[in-house]
């Protein structure tokens, strides 16, 4: 590698030179290489351009599949398969009663020995600001008050700022992205505009949006971020200090009704549905929907449009389940609940979908 | 040092979640989909242009890890084996020539021929367009060139890896990627830094 010969190309051919751009592993051994080799410097810096404007290329050719519809789809295919449930003895489930109890207090002993070395972890609002303040000119809004606040910003979006909450962004937005940091919670209804997207940096998350409505919540010192999507999708990832390939991958796409939840201590983003899932457009003028004798897949089809949730069902079983109700203008919860109660059923909420568990009509 | 112990804690991580996937934890299986179906989607549309048919591919993929979990090995690798896994898969399938086509060297100089006489409009760009004027070039390559262009800069692949998956030699694989640039340069012309890969003339040396 001393070699005077050295090229890109080398570079390029050198498996650990990809992985120290790409990843950031091998550094060491490349930090010492370049300072071993001060004349190789600017050779080195041409290659990684190459290799991140190819990378970037690459990333940007990705085409858009909707996952959580595949992963539906593989799901409902591999749970087909498989063998029927058999409901656990007696005997185990004491056992399992045990594990769990054990399990518990195990996770409990873990906490609070987590909890003593988290503050390392832990990205705040004024850090955010200050690698901000090197590119950019800020503006801080503060809320003290009471009462929500509006600001306005220059590409007009509007973000409605809660209490004892602040809100820092540029004078003029990037020409590619448009960044704003918050401490608290706020809600956003960003323009569209699909060639500069829209982030918000709060506390370790980030939320990239291109045009969309949605709440985020991130004290400082509170144990979790959340986000809830109104309409539209935003994506939801970690920022961490080492930047590894592309965090987007790592992250959560989010639907409306659905929520992200950022624990700050596991560093574990989980998704689930809203409280209160609401019709993605109200339900207006009839105020409800009507079905006359139809069979109960059709009203969980209707719903999922309205709800934009997903509701999985065993489709030969319901099909035969004829029924007659209404959805109304009200919570997913209350309706299912109405409904669950005339076919015999249960649902419960997975991974930001609804299950039904019925035992079908004869 | 941070770095180290962070690669490890992900390399430990994806295990888990392996041993737990084969013992049929679904949602050990939903993070193991969850984790890689990014980067299945881009290292498959690569290998095919059918998005319809590469979504049906990674469903059968994941389908097919979930019937044979049990009888599935511990495996290092996750990610090149579900990357050889989607490979197998679509070279099945068969509506694809990407997999047999040898590269002609004759038809490739004409390529690269006709490519730089096509005339450059050159403004001074941002980065966002450079981007765009890359992604474009590397659109130019052959689906052989574009999957090793996928490989190696999108996934960080080794060459160990990447002749493995596409079953070439290591020296395939690097004649696979000097071909690129030298397509890559001729397209990009002086505008970017790629320009500063392989002259033209010295082509000659490493193409036969």
């Amino acid at each position: 590698m001393n070699d005077e010969s050295l090229n890109i190309e080398d570079l390029l051919s050198n498996d650990s030179f990809i992985t120290w751009v790409l990843q950031d592993d091998d550094a060491l051994l490349w930090e010492e290489f370049v300072r071993a080799n001060p004349d190789k410097k600017e050779l080195l810096e041409k290659a990684s351009k190459i290799v991140l404007d190819l990378h970037r290329a690459e990333r940007e050719a990705v085409p858009s599949i909707d996952e959580q519809k595949l992963w539906a789809r593989i799901e409902s295919t591999a749970e087909s398969r498989e063998e029927p449930f058999v409901p656990a003895t007696p005997g185990k489930k004491l056992f399992k009663t045990f594990l769990i109890a054990a399990c518990v207090l195990l996770i409990a002993a873990f906490g609070v020995f987590q909890t003593m070395r988290t503050d390392r972890k832990r990205v705040t609002y004024k850090e955010l600001l200050t690698h901000a303040k090197v590119e950019n000119q800020l503006v801080e809004k503060q809320n003290q008050g009471n009462e929500a606040m509006e600001v306005r910003l220059e590409d007009g979006t509007v973000i409605t700022l809660g209490k004892n909450s602040k809100l820092s962004y540029p004078t003029h937005f990037q020409k590619q992205k448009r960044e704003v940091f918050l401490s608290g919670e706020a809600f956003f209804n960003v323009t569209k505009d699909p060639f500069r997207p829209f982030l918000v940096y709060a506390n370790e998350t980030v939320t990239k949006v291109l045009g969309t409505s949605f709440e985020i919540r991130a004290f400082e010192n509170s144990k979790d971020v959340t986000v809830h999507v109104r309409t539209g999708r935003v994506s939801v990832y970690k920022q961490s200090r080492i930047q590894t390939g592309d965090p987007e991958t790592t992250g959560l796409v989010l639907l409306p009704n659905q929520k992200g939840t950022f624990n700050r201590d596991s560093e574990m983003l989980v998704k689930n549905l809203v409280e209160e899932p609401l019709p993605i457009t109200p339900i207006a003028e009839t105020k409800k929907i009507r079905f006359d004798e139809v069979p109960a897949t059709e009203v969980f089809a209707e719903m999922e449009k309205v709800y934009g949730v997903q509701i999985l069902c065993d489709h030969e079983l319901l099909s035969k389940c004829i029924i007659s109700t209404s959805i109304r203008n009200e919570s997913l919860y209350d309706n299912l609940d109405v409904i669950c109660r005339t076919i015999g059923g249960t649902y419960k909420e997975i991974d930001a979908q609804i299950v039904i568990d019925a035992k079908g009509c004869f | 040092m941070s770095t180290f112990t962070r690669a490890e804690s992900d390399l430990s991580a994806e295990l888990h979640i392996w041993h737990r996937f084969r013992q049929g934890d679904m949602q050990a299986f939903q993070s193991l989909y969850q984790r890689h179906v990014k980067s299945l989607t881009s290292y498959g549309h690569r290998l095919t242009p059918d998005r319809q048919l590469l979504e049906d591919a990674i469903h059968d993929l994941f389908i097919d890890l979930w019937r044979r979990k049990e009888h599935l090995n511990d495996a290092d690798n996750i990610r090149f084996y579900l990357f050889r896994a989607l490979r197998n898969r679509l070279s099945r399938n068969g509506r694809n020539n990407i997999f047999e086509q040898a590269e002609d060297i004759d038809g490739f100089l004409d390529y690269l021929v006709a490519l730089s006489s096509e005339q450059q409009h050159i403004d001074s760009e941002g980065a966002d367009v450079r981007t765009q004027r890359v992604r474009h070039a590397v659109g130019s390559l052959s689906d052989r060139q574009k999957e090793v262009i996928n490989l190696r800069f999108y996934h960080g692949m080794s060459l160990d890896e990447i002749s493995e998956l596409m079953g070439l030699s290591k020296q395939g694989v690097s004649n696979l990627l000097y071909k690129a640039y030298a397509v890559l340069r001729t397209r990009l012309g002086e505008l970017t830094i790629l320009s500063l890969l392989v002259p033209m003339g010295e082509m000659q040396a490493w193409i036969v």
